[in-house]
């Protein structure tokens, strides 16, 4: 049985009880069964064949005796003695006698025969009855019935098989012979016999005669034809109707003889005995139901069945008997076993046996015994624990955790004793039941007594028989009692005993309770740990609170310390804004003065020039002399100016610095070549030598020049005898330009000093030796801030040696500076053709745009889609461009310095070549209503706001730019030619002065002298307007005009159609850092610094008026 | 004193044109109380008259408003990240592979005095010298203030920013400026730096990109500065201005607000690296 387990014992022995009583019983129900089928079969078969065969029997000799019968008549004398006459009519007395006699021979037979209906004899030579036992057929033809024709023919006994008879309305069968005459000899048949027979009184009676058949049996006989001839028991009106196809019918018509099992005409299963009747040529059938033959068998079986059930209903109520007998206990068990595991531990067997079942129950309840116990222990253990958990106090955890025990262990007393590091002793706790002052302190180190033990053993120890000097003692009303028993467990922490609690009990302790002790011994350790480490933290914690409170006022100290330095932060801070201020102040102060002392300054000069040069032979001699001196101290004044002002910019760091590369040999050569003539004149030497191929410098021009030009000049200058040589060398990164002299030197003492302001070596040279000593000061300042570096060497009387170190690569703070001036590109791009058009890959395109970063993304989206451009990085390089290529579209900022978008623009659509060309405006201006205006004034294309548009838009734009784009193009006009037909009539050139100071003004007529034809405008407004009504050839523009100034006239003039051409050249006394660059940005073509040098301004106009 | 800052933010919008109303009340409260005890003023409406008068201490408002420190390789596992994985993989024109461009844009986005846009210049600079990437590196660091932008181009930075810089970098990237440290030039020209409000309506990138499309945005310690109504249009810009496939760097306290949480996903477990995906590629 494996793979199934009954739930039950008692289910487990029934089922094999009752298996065991049904295979026997099963078995021999079967053998009884089978048995008495083939039994009864035999029977059946033996019985069937018997009835056949008498049935045929029966039936032979029924019809042997119609065979006889009718033979016997047929030759009776009577009826051999007619003869032909007979039949005719009217026949003799004889005649009719023998014919009588006949008939009365023929109502005998059928008086003494039932088997017959009628006895006739026919004519042979009419066919027609002759003589009948029935009157009323006499006469009847019967020439054309087979037994008539039959008979004549044979002489036998002929049979007409059983027929329907038409003329009876029945069925019939007719037995006929022919009558031979006993008048002659030869074969003369006197008539035909027929004996027509009563089936239903002969043959069908004998047929229904079904004794010994049973319910269902019945014969049957069958023609060959397999028609039915007999009257069935379940088919009405059978004779002749019925064709019956069941087997045995079959095989009895066709001739044999056996016995089957077959189904009958009704299709119901029959056993069937047939045979064959050859003198009638029928078959014959005896069959019985075979539901009727086993019947009994049925019978038999219902019985074998009933005795089964009972057998097996009395084995199952034996089985359950004797099963409930051994499993009654077993269950009982189990139910006892099932409520202890829920918990009913009291509930025991009651079952006592002496057999295995018996010690099982015993078990069962030893094992509930065991379980109650422990179960007390721990529900014990567990209380105890319970009341270790909650308390975080090592007096109120003692307490609690002794009553508790004392509870469990139904102690009478108890007591707690702690250890007292300081003191050495146990120092009781807390105690219960005590005799008061007994319960005191005992020593750590020596202990005596039952707490001794337990100390030096450090486990429970378990006393019996307590001696009668204990400190445990019990007093009671009725007296004092000794405890029997002693219970005493060391509370162990860090291998250490840190208490003691003791029990005692007057009778003695159980088994559960020094179970529950020795429990939770190692969790009241644990528990003490715990709260003794509690007891640490919270000393800790008080420690820590106290060093914190400390910390919060250290804070405070700190903050209002902090909150004094922010207050003095804050002082230092307004100080550095009036700092910042006075500052700001001082280099407004500077430029301002410069701008005052250098203007009347500058008229001194320049008129003392103009005069000196004009008047030669109007004054005489000695006043020309005094107009050099003028000039000289005019000149000598400005450049002590000009020198306080540039050491004030360099130490504001306000100096422009350039870095550009230099030439060290031209730029020596250039200073050299200059103090050449002085040398000469002094009768002095002046030698210079730089390597070939020496490296450039990255350097300010401007500065590194001021520079060697002033120690090289003061060498010069104070050098009498001898010679200055100027010398270059180099490392990794400097260069060193050596200036060696054999001049005065300079003593030990003033050294360290000659880089300082206004000193000069000695304070009597400084008459003799010009210059007011703030020269090799500016030089100093100067090497500083472009990275380089000024030593000195010197011997009094001998000379001195300056060398002037200045690093290859730029250092100083300044980046390099972009040029301003627009170079055209080396290679111009040739202005793409017409095949080119609307072709994007061919699609040439001017960006404008100033920001370099700007231009280098656009640049990438141009590149990445296969447009050729070119870049302009600001108004003024586009112009040029535009005049001679014609890009397909043009990307344009707005906001450029100098040229702006908007004057690119109105210059583009002024320019016949490109009126038409597509503009796209790439800004990030905030556009006014006025610019919106101007833009649409200028046809654009498309606007797109930097940073607001992504790179796919972006290149659409352009692309839509490019496409629609109208193809119009003519010749370009060359930039030239157009200045070319606008310049004046006249020979002299025309130049605007824009001037609000009347003296300089004068001034600048003046040196300008007859070569020009001079417009003069006194402030920005005047200048703007003559500027457009007289195109001027130059226009010299003063940028610090009251009113509209300088920068914002030249903006206006170089947005205007006419006036954008025309070169204009800011005079400026403004030179602090970045006003170049404002100057230029704004639009001049370029600048001179006020003080106006004559013969520089004179270059300039001359320079600009040529191109 | 709610009104007062109210107003003292109104006066600094008309007078300056910065916007801080979707600044955190606390950082708002904070900085003010510092210019409070710095000009000697009693309370916040004693400061509004103070600065209605003294327009040099608005720029000062201003300033301490606007002006935040940072570090070189600030989050060291950041960047840690961004060197080993997002790098080496946006620097090559294959990482886009439907739109290969030639240029890897790059934005700090609140960039302080430039020590984020440096960090990732000299990792690319590193990156470059190890493998051969295709795509050239085009930084744009942006901040509010001009100041800060000045001090970013100097490129001078004192030791204390320094300090989670790698001492190979140091030697490698920077020269002595006193006690001081000078960024070399070829970091400084990898990065473009312009004045931009990250709140700006009239653009969605600063005008100097031109146009977005940006690989990789840093927008670091800016949004802890707002409220969430203020973070949520700036991560709305930000969204817009990554391309495609772009990645956003964010500070390591700073979050995705919900409504964004499905438009930036972390790339990789406790980094602030976003982007669309949430993965790599």
């Amino acid at each position: 049985m494996t793979g199934f387990q009954f739930k039950s014992i008692r289910n487990n022995l029934a089922f094999w009880f009752i298996t065991l009583a049904v295979i026997p019983l099963s078995i021999n129900g079967l053998f009884f069964y089978t048995q008495g089928s083939r039994y009864l079969k035999e029977e059946a078969i033996e019985k069937l064949t018997a009835i056949r065969d008498l049935k045929v029997r029966e039936l032979s000799s029924w019809l042997g005796e119609r065979l006889r019968d009718i033979k016997t008549i047929s030759q009776d004398y009577e009826t051999r003695s007619l003869n032909n006459e007979l039949y005719k009519i009217g026949m003799s007395p004889l005649d009719k006698n023998i014919s009588d006699n006949v008939r009365k021979l023929l109502n005998r037979y059928l008086k003494n025969h039932t088997d017959y209906s009628e006895l006739f004899v026919i004519c042979p030579d009419t066919g027609r009855i002759a003589i009948s036992t029935d009157i009323s057929s006499e006469g009847t033809d019967k020439s054309q019935n087979p037994f008539f024709i039959q008979s004549l023919s044979e002489d036998q006994v002929y049979i007409k098989d059983i027929y329907y008879s038409g003329t009876l309305h029945t069925h019939a069968m007719t037995l006929s012979i022919p009558i031979f005459s006993l008048e002659r000899q030869e074969q003369n048949i006197a008539g035909i016999l027929v004996a027509r027979v009563d089936l239903k009184h002969s043959l069908y009676n004998l047929l229904l005669s079904r004794t010994g058949m049973g319910e269902t049996g019945e014969t049957l006989i069958v023609n060959q034809d397999m028609v039915a001839i007999n009257t069935l028991r379940w088919y009405e009106n059978a004779p002749l109707n019925l064709k019956i196809q069941s087997e045995p019918a079959r095989e009895a018509a066709l001739g044999n003889t056996g016995i089957v099992e077959a189904p009958d005409y009704r299709n119901v299963k029959v056993l069937a005995a047939y045979t064959y009747i050859p003198k009638a040529n029928w078959g014959f059938v005896a069959k019985q139901d075979l539901r009727e033959i086993y019947a009994p068998v049925r019978i038999i079986l219902l019985q074998t069945m009933l005795i089964f059930a009972v057998s097996v209903l009395c084995v199952y109520l034996v089985a359950r008997l004797i099963t409930q007998k051994i499993s009654r206990p077993v269950l009982e068990m189990k139910e006892v076993a099932e409520k202890i595991e829920k918990g009913n531990l009291s509930i025991r067997n009651t079952l006592i046996r002496k057999d295995e079942l018996g010690h099982l129950a015993g078990s069962i309840n030893r094992m509930a015994d065991t379980l109650n116990s422990q179960l007390t222990v721990l529900k014990g253990a567990s209380e105890l624990a319970e009341t270790m958990i909650t308390p975080d106090q090592l007096g109120e955890f003692s307490r609690k955790l002794l009553v508790k025990l004392m509870d469990i262990t139904e102690s009478n007393m108890g007591a707690v004793y702690m250890l007292d590091e300081e003191n050495g002793i146990f120092k009781n706790l807390f105690s219960i039941g005590f005799d008061t002052g007994k319960q005191e302190s005992f020593k750590a180190d020596n202990p005596v007594g039952e707490l001794g033990r337990v100390l030096a053993t450090q486990s429970i120890s378990h006393i019996k028989n307590t001696p009668e000097d204990t400190v445990f003692r019990f007093n009671t009303f009725a007296g004092t009692v000794f405890p029997k028993e002693l219970l005493s467990i060391p509370v162990i922490d860090n291998g250490k005993v840190e208490a003691v609690i003791s029990l005692a009990r007057l009778d003695g302790y159980n088994r559960e309770a020094l179970d529950i002790v020795h429990h939770i011994w190692i969790s009241v350790n644990n528990a003490f740990s715990r709260l003794l480490a509690v007891e640490k933290i919270r000393q800790l914690a008080l420690e820590l609170e106290d060093k914190n409170q400390e910390l919060v006022a250290q804070a405070e100290e700190l903050t209002l310390q902090s909150q004094r330095l922010n207050d003095q932060n804050v002082e230092l801070e307004i100080q550095s804004r009036r700092i910042e201020q006075a500052d700001r102040l001082k280099s407004e102060f500077l430029s301002n003065m410069s701008h005052e002392l250098r203007t009347p300054l500058n008229s001194v000069i320049a008129l003392s020039r103009v005069l000196t040069e004009q008047s030669t032979d109007r004054l005489i001699k000695e006043e020309k002399g005094y107009l050099k001196i003028i000039e000289r101290n005019g000149k000598k004044l400005l450049a002590l100016i000009n020198d306080i002002l540039d050491l004030s910019k360099i130490e504001a760091g306000r100096a422009d610095l350039n870095p550009e590369k230099l030439l060290l040999r031209t730029l020596i050569e250039g200073i050299a070549e200059n103090l050449e003539p002085i040398a000469f004149e002094k009768g002095i030497e002046l030698r210079w030598s730089v390597p070939e191929g020496f490296p450039q410098i990255e350097s300010d021009r401007v500065r590194l020049y001021q520079i060697l030009q002033n120690i090289i000049g003061n060498a010069v200058k104070f050098t009498d005898t001898g010679g200055v040589t100027i010398s270059a060398s180099k490392d990794d990164q400097r260069a060193y330009i050596e200036i060696a002299d054999t001049g005065i030197g300079i003593s030990r003492e003033e050294l360290p000093h000659i880089f300082e302001e206004f000193r000069q070596v000695d304070g009597a040279h400084s008459r003799r030796y010009e210059g007011a000593g703030l020269g090799l000061a500016i030089s100093y300042k100067s090497a500083r801030i472009i990275g380089g570096e000024i030593t000195v060497e010197s011997t009094p009387a001998k000379g001195s040696k300056f060398i002037v170190s200045i690093p290859f690569k730029w250092q100083g703070s300044e980046e390099k500076s972009d040029s301003p001036d627009y170079s055209p590109p080396a290679k111009p791009i040739p202005a793409p053709g017409p095949a080119g058009r609307g072709s994007k890959h061919a699609a040439h395109i001017l960006l404008v745009e100033d920001n370099e970063i700007a231009a280098l993304q656009v640049k990438n989206i141009l590149e990445n889609n296969g447009y050729t451009f070119y870049v302009a990085k600001n108004g003024r390089e586009a112009l040029s461009y535009i005049a001679h290529s014609i890009p397909d579209g043009i990307i344009l900022d707005l906001m450029m310095p100098g040229i702006d978008g908007f004057s690119v623009l109105e210059e583009i659509r002024n320019t016949k070549s490109t009126a038409r060309t597509p503009v796209l405006i790439l800004t990030a201006k905030n556009l006014t209503k006025d610019d919106w205006r101007r833009l649409k004034y200028n046809r654009i294309e498309q606007l797109i706001q930097k940073g607001n548009i992504d790179r796919d838009g972006l290149l659409e734009k352009i692309n839509i730019m490019l496409g629609i784009q109208q193809t119009s193009k003519s010749v370009i006009p060359s930039a030239k030619q157009e200045r070319e037909h606008r310049k004046s009539p006249s020979s002299k050139p025309a130049v605007l002065i824009i001037e609000d100071d009347t003296d300089n003004l004068t001034t600048i007529r003046a040196v300008l002298g007859e070569g020009y034809r001079v417009i003069e405008a006194v402030n920005g407004e005047e200048g703007v307007r003559k500027a457009l009504s007289d195109t001027p050839d130059l226009i010299l523009l003063d940028i610090a005009l009251s009113g509209m100034d300088g920068l914002e006239v030249v903006r206006r003039i170089k947005e205007g159609k006419k006036t954008a051409q025309i070169p204009v050249i800011a005079l400026t006394a403004k030179a602090m850092k970045g006003d170049r660059k404002k100057i230029l940005d704004a639009g001049c073509d370029d600048y001179i610094a006020k003080p106006v040098d004559v013969d520089e301004l004179r270059d300039k106009i001359e320079s600009r008026l040529e191109k | 004193m709610k009104s007062d800052i109210e107003s003292i933010l109104t006066h600094l919008y008309e007078k300056r044109g910065f916007n801080f109303s979707g600044y955190h009340c606390s950082i708002l409260r904070k900085k003010i109380d510092t210019r409070l005890t710095a000009t000697n003023c009693k309370n916040s409406s004693d400061y509004l008259r103070y600065i209605t008068q003294n327009h040099e201490e608005l720029d000062r408002l201003v300033d301490s408003l606007t002006v935040n420190v940072s570090l070189f390789f600030r989050d060291p596992l950041t960047y840690e990240y961004l060197e080993n994985v997002i790098l080496p993989v946006i620097s090559f024109k294959i990482a886009d592979k439907d739109k290969p461009e030639s240029q890897l844009r790059i934005w700090s986005a609140g960039c302080a005095t430039g020590e984020e846009p440096y960090s990732v210049g000299i990792l690319l600079a590193e990156l470059k010298k190890r493998e051969a990437v295709d795509r050239d590196p085009i930084i744009f660091a942006t901040d509010i203030n001009e100041k800060s932008l000045e001090r970013s181009r100097e490129g001078i930075f004192s030791p204390e920013s320094l300090k989670n810089l790698k001492f190979g970098y140091l030697q490698k990237y920077f020269t002595a400026a006193g006690t001081s440290y000078r960024l070399i030039k070829e970091i400084r020209d990898m990065v473009f730096f312009s004045v931009y409000n990250l709140l700006d309506e009239k653009s969605f990138v600063p005008p100097e990109s031109v146009y977005g499309e940006f690989n990789l945005v840093f927008c670091c310690n800016v949004l802890i500065y707002y409220n969430r109504k203020h973070q949520d249009i700036i991560l709305q810009k930000l969204r817009r201005s990554l391309c495609g496939k772009g990645f956003l760097v964010l500070g390591k306290s700073e979050t995705i607000s919900e409504g964004f949480q499905r438009r930036f996903r972390r790339v990789a477990e406790h980094i602030p690296i976003y982007n669309i995906s949430g993965e790599l590629k």
